[in-house]
C-alpha cells in the first residue's frame, strides 16, 4: 500500500513550490514586461491614459493615409478594444484605460477610432470582418453590408460636420461603394474640387475611379495626377494605375 | 461643469466688487489730470466689471494669473503646461524620450506676468492701448501679447479691470542736466543693465547692488521691460515708490529695491522720465527665399514649424481633449476658424473665414502667397512694425525665420500632400 493521498499532496507540495513560485512570478512580472513606455501596470491590469490611446489613433492614422489598409485595421482593433473598455478579455493583454470609457475625453478617442475604422473598411475593399475586428476575406455579401455600414458611421459624422471637408470626402469614399450613389459620392468630391478643399489622395483616387466609370478622362487624367502628387512614396498604394487603368 | 463656470463667474462678479468697494470709485472721483501723457479718455472711462467679464471672454488666465481670477482649465492653460513641461511633470503619458524633447523644446510662457498688481504700477491707458496694439515690451521674452481683437471700448474695460484705481496727480519732478546725468549715474552704478535695456541703448551689466538668486534672476531678466516704456507706461504717482521699495507696491515682485534714499529715487526717475531715448533697431523683414527645388513632404513641416508653433493653436480637438486652440475650436475672443495643422489633409480642408464659408489657405487669392504663407509674413512685418490689418502668426511669438517660411510655401508649391 502506498502512502495516503493527503500523505503524498504534502509530500508533493514542497518539492513542488520552487517551481509554483517560478510560475507565479513569471505570471506577476509578464505584464511589466510587456507594458509599453507610456503605459503603467497596476494589479492585473495595464493602464493607458487617453493621451496614450490617442497617438494610437493617430499612428493608426497615418498607417491608413499611406494606404496600409490591413496596419490601420490591425491597430485600430487594438484601440477601439481598449476605447470601449472591452480588452480585458479576447486576448488584449488586459489593457484598461486610466479614465472612465464613458468620460468625454475617452469617448471622442473611440467615436474617432470608430469612424476611422469604417473608413478603413471603405479603403480596404470591404474585405474585414468587422466583428472581430480584422482584415481578410469575406463573401460579397457581408462586403455588401461592410459599405452599408460604413455609410452610416460617416454619414454621422457628416452630419456632426456638415462642412468639414474631410467629412464630405470621406462620406462620399463611402457613397461611391454603394449602388446607385456613384453620382452623389463624385459631385460631392468635384465640388470640393472645384474649391481646392480637396483633403487627400484618396479622394482623388475615388473622384478618377468614379470619372473613369462615366468616361470623363479629362477629370480622370487630372485626378489621378494629383493623387500622386499628394500620396508622394505611397501613391503604388493609394492611386489608380496610370492611363486610366480600372477601378482598383 | 456648468455649475462650476457658475461658480466661476459669481467668483469674479464677487471679486470685482470688491476691488470697486475698496477704493477704485473714489480714486477714479480724484480724477487725474497727468503731467506729460495724458490718459485716455475712453480708457479713463472703461468699466471694470465688464472688464473682469471680458478677460473670461478673451480668456486671459490661458496665460496669466491674477488673484480672484479662475485658472484656465489644464487643456486651455498655456503657462502651466509649459511650466509643467519644463519642471518634467506633465504626465500625458508620454515616454521619457519625448518628455525630454519637450522639455528641450519648450522657451515660451515659462515666465509671465502675473496681472495681480499690474494696476499698481501700470496706467490705464497703456494697458488699453497695449491690448488695442500689442507690441515687444520685453526684449529678453520670445513671446508678447497676442493681437487679440479687442475694441477700444473693450480694451478700456479691461484696462478698468486690470488697473481700478485711477492715477493720482503727481507732482512734477526736477529735470535738468545735473540731476539727469546723476540719475543716470546711479542706474549704471547699481547694475539695472543686468536685466533691462532703454530703447536702442545697451545699459552697463555692472554687479547688481543687491544679488539675486539664479532662479530669481532669471525670471527678473525675462520679465524686465524696455526702460524706454517707463514713461507711458508706468504710473507717474508709483514710480518713486515702486523705485524705493518695490514689494511695497507688488509683494511677488522680482525687481530687488536698490535705491535707499527718496533723493536718488527721483533722480533715477526723473533720468527714465525725461532723459531722451535712443530708438530701438526694429527687426528687418527677411528676403523670401526661392522656392526649393525638391519635393517638401508634411511630415518635415510639421517636425520643423507645424508641430512646433502652430499646433498649439490648431490643434485635433479629438486629440487634446476637446480643446482644438484657438485658431481652430476658438478661444482668445476669437470665434473658431477650423483650421487643424495636424495632418496633411487637415490643413488641405482650409479655414472658415468671417462669412462662415470654408477656403482653402494653401491657394493664393489676394497676393502672391498662399493665405497661410501671407500670415506667416505679416508676422515678419508686425516684428518690424509693419503691423496690417492681417493678423500675423505664429500669433504672439516670434515670426517664423525665411528658411522655415520657404519651407512652408515649398510644401504648398509641391502639392501639400503627405
Amino acid at each position: 500500500m502506498g502512502r495516503p493521498a493527503a500523505q503524498r499532496r504534502a509530500a508533493v507540495l514542497p518539492a513542488a513550490l520552487p517551481f509554483l513560485g517560478a510560475v507565479l512570478f513569471c505570471a506577476a512580472a509578464l505584464p511589466c514586461a510587456a507594458v509599453p513606455r507610456a503605459a503603467r501596470a497596476c494589479g492585473n491590469t495595464i493602464t493607458l491614459t487617453v493621451d496614450e490611446l490617442a497617438r494610437r489613433v493617430t499612428a493608426a492614422e497615418k498607417l491608413l493615409t499611406a494606404g496600409n489598409t490591413v496596419g490601420a485595421v490591425q491597430s485600430l482593433r487594438f484601440a477601439l478594444a481598449v476605447a470601449r473598455g472591452t480588452a480585458s478579455r479576447g486576448g488584449f493583454g488586459g489593457y484598461e484605460l486610466t479614465s472612465d470609457v464613458r468620460a468625454q475625453p475617452a469617448v471622442r478617442i473611440r467615436v474617432r477610432a470608430e469612424r476611422l475604422f469604417a473608413l478603413a473598411v471603405v479603403r480596404r475593399d470591404g474585405l474585414v470582418d468587422r466583428r472581430r475586428l480584422r482584415a481578410g476575406w469575406v463573401p460579397d455579401a457581408v462586403r455588401a453590408a461592410n459599405f452599408v455600414w460604413a455609410e452610416g458611421v460617416l454619414g454621422a459624422a457628416l452630419r456632426d460636420a456638415p462642412a468639414a471637408p474631410e467629412a464630405i470626402a470621406h462620406h462620399a469614399e463611402a457613397l461611391a461603394r454603394l449602388p446607385n450613389r456613384a453620382n452623389d459620392a463624385a459631385s460631392a468630391l468635384r465640388e470640393l474640387d472645384r474649391r481646392d478643399l480637396m483633403p487627400d489622395a484618396w479622394s482623388y483616387a475615388v473622384l478618377a475611379r468614379l470619372s473613369e466609370a462615366g468616361r470623363d478622362t479629362a477629370t480622370r487624367d487630372r485626378a489621378a495626377a494629383l493623387c500622386v502628387t499628394l500620396a508622394g512614396e505611397h501613391a503604388d498604394a493609394v492611386c489608380p494605375a496610370p492611363r486610366g487603368a480600372a477601378a482598383r | 461643469m456648468r455649475g462650476g463656470v457658475a461658480k466661476a463667474l459669481v467668483a469674479l462678479l464677487l471679486f470685482v466688487a470688491c476691488e470697486r468697494a475698496s477704493g477704485g470709485d473714489a480714486a477714479r472721483r480724484e480724477g487725474a489730470s497727468l503731467e506729460g501723457v495724458s490718459e485716455d479718455a475712453a480708457s479713463a472711462g472703461g468699466d471694470a466689471l465688464r472688464g473682469a467679464l471680458l478677460a473670461v471672454r478673451f480668456e486671459c488666465a490661458r496665460c496669466h494669473t491674477r488673484d480672484g481670477l479662475t485658472p484656465a482649465l489644464p487643456e486651455k492653460n498655456c503657462a502651466q503646461c509649459h511650466a509643467q513641461i519644463a519642471r518634467g511633470e506633465l504626465d500625458v503619458g508620454a515616454d521619457a524620450a519625448t518628455r525630454a524633447e519637450w522639455r528641450a523644446r519648450t522657451r515660451s510662457y515659462l515666465n509671465v506676468p502675473s496681472l495681480t498688481h499690474v494696476g499698481a504700477r501700470l496706467r490705464r491707458a497703456a494697458l488699453a492701448a497695449m491690448l488695442r496694439e500689442p507690441h515687444d515690451l520685453r526684449p529678453h521674452l520670445d513671446e508678447t501679447m497676442p493681437r487679440l481683437r479687442v475694441s477700444p471700448a473693450e480694451a478700456a474695460d479691461l484696462a478698468a479691470w486690470l488697473a481700478p484705481d485711477a492715477e493720482a496727480r503727481a507732482p512734477q519732478l526736477p529735470h535738468d542736466a545735473a540731476t539727469l546725468a546723476r540719475g543716470r549715474a546711479l542706474v549704471d552704478s547699481l547694475g539695472c543693465g543686468n536685466c533691462h535695456e532703454r530703447g536702442g541703448d545697451r545699459l552697463p551689466a555692472q554687479a547688481l547692488a543687491v544679488p539675486l538668486t539664479p532662479d530669481v534672476f532669471a525670471r527678473a531678466f525675462a520679465l524686465a521691460p524696455d526702460l524706454a516704456e517707463v514713461r507711458t507706461r508706468v504710473r507717474r504717482d508709483h514710480l518713486v515708490p515702486w523705485l524705493l521699495d518695490p514689494r511695497s507696491l507688488d509683494p511677488r515682485t522680482t525687481m530687488p529695491a536698490l535705491l535707499r534714499t527718496r533723493a536718488d529715487a527721483e533722480a533715477v526717475a526723473a533720468w527714465l522720465l525725461y532723459a531722451p531715448v535712443a530708438p530701438r533697431a526694429l527687426r528687418v523683414v527677411p528676403a523670401r527665399l526661392p522656392l526649393l527645388t525638391r519635393r517638401v513632404t508634411f511630415a518635415e513641416v510639421q517636425a520643423r514649424v507645424f508641430g512646433r508653433s502652430c499646433w498649439h493653436c490648431h490643434a485635433e480637438p479629438d486629440f487634446a481633449r476637446g480643446d482644438g486652440g484657438p485658431g481652430n475650436t476658438g478661444g482668445f475672443g476669437f470665434a473658431g476658424r477650423g483650421l487643424s495643422l495636424i495632418s496633411a489633409s487637415a490643413a488641405r480642408s482650409g479655414a472658415r473665414g468671417d462669412d462662415g464659408v470654408r477656403r482653402s489657405v494653401l491657394v493664393s487669392r489676394t497676393s502672391a502667397a498662399p493665405r497661410l504663407v501671407e500670415v506667416l509674413l505679416a508676422r515678419q512685418r508686425e516684428e518690424a512694425g509693419e503691423a496690417s490689418e492681417l493678423r500675423g502668426m505664429p500669433l504672439g511669438l516670434r515670426a517664423l525665420g525665411a528658411e522655415d517660411v520657404q519651407l512652408v510655401e515649398s510644401w504648398i508649391a509641391s502639392g501639400a500632400g503627405d
